[in-house]
């Protein structure tokens, strides 16, 4: 890490640590509620376009009209966009002056002071999300395979993120909320059962393949 | 060529993403009360019950005050 790179996160730091004493004096009202609402909608948006976009690239399924690169693309830049608004979801709940919710209870699982089990899902979904795109940085460090192997883990934030969308969030009966959440998990399933087809269906066509070529005279 | 299509691809992701929040943001901050810790525009009013996570016990929390705004009967 450069100096002006580690200089600049200090600052950022500090700026962040001062300016949230700052506003933790403030009385911000209704606006860290409203705010935190918003980013978690958001969050679980771009978290099901990511996904969407993951398993796009990996059933080849849009080949036709998007180009691998650009969805590949996509799919790690909205992991990361996901995992900010996450942070502005979680990290604004501290200035909420009505559910008293403390680092500690942002970071760790089950310990939350509203609907503790559902909230629990969704820090855990966050934390494995965080694993999943810090990975794409490791990927040449950990191999190929340990990459795979750890970004289906993905599927388990996504189902931990939806769990709690529902049962934490307290938006579910808004009609476009609803239609998200089921659209977005329709989405996804489809193309989960496409990606597990097709991967069932690779091995059958390659040695068909293979038999095919052996058929053909030399 | 395509750094450049990336770039603005990421530009209008982050745009439409920024809008819908503070959109909501400032539709919430609206309709904040109806909403609030679980309840619903019928028992925004009532006390509302949250499970204490250390004992699993049931506490009596009040319902989230409204805004300035709506006490003004707006």
């Amino acid at each position: 890490m450069s100096a002006t790179t580690r200089n600049s996160l200090l600052l950022i730091l500090a700026a962040s640590f001062f300016s949230g004493l700052a506003l933790h004096a403030m009385d911000l009202g209704q606006v860290p509620w409203a705010l935190s609402r918003a980013a978690g909608l958001a969050a679980f948006a771009v978290i099901s376009l990511s996904v969407v976009m993951g398993l796009l690239v990996s059933t080849k399924a849009a080949d036709g009209f998007l180009k691998r690169p650009f969805v590949f693309e996509m799919h790690q830049f909205l992991s990361v966009l996901s995992l900010v608004l996450v942070a502005v979801h979680a990290g604004s709940l501290l200035f909420d002056g009505f559910l008293h919710f403390t680092s500690v209870s942002l970071v760790v699982p089950f310990v939350a002071p509203y609907r503790p089990f559902a909230v629990g899902l969704g820090v855990i979904a966050g934390w494995l999300a965080a694993i999943t795109t810090a990975s794409f940085w490791m990927r040449a460090r950990i191999g190929q395979k340990r990459w795979r192997t750890l970004h289906y883990v993905t599927f388990l934030a996504y189902a931990g993120a939806l769990w709690h969308g529902i049962s934490a969030g307290t938006d579910t009966q808004l009609p476009p909320v609803y239609w998200m959440y089921i659209g977005s998990a329709a989405l996804v399933s489809a193309l989960m059962m496409l990606r597990i087809v097709g991967y069932k269906a690779a091995p059958k066509r390659r040695r068909a393949a293979v038999a095919a070529d052996r058929r053909r005279p030399a | 060529m395509a750094a450049a299509k990336y770039r603005t691809a990421r530009i209008a992701f982050g745009a439409i993403v920024a809008a819908g929040m503070i959109g909501g943001t400032a539709y919430f901050t609206q309709t904040a009360p109806a909403q609030s810790a679980g309840t619903t525009s019928q028992d925004s009013n009532s006390a509302q019950a949250i499970t204490a996570p250390s004992t699993g016990s049931i506490r009596q929390v009040p319902a989230r005050p409204a805004p300035a705004k709506r006490s003004r009967g707006s």
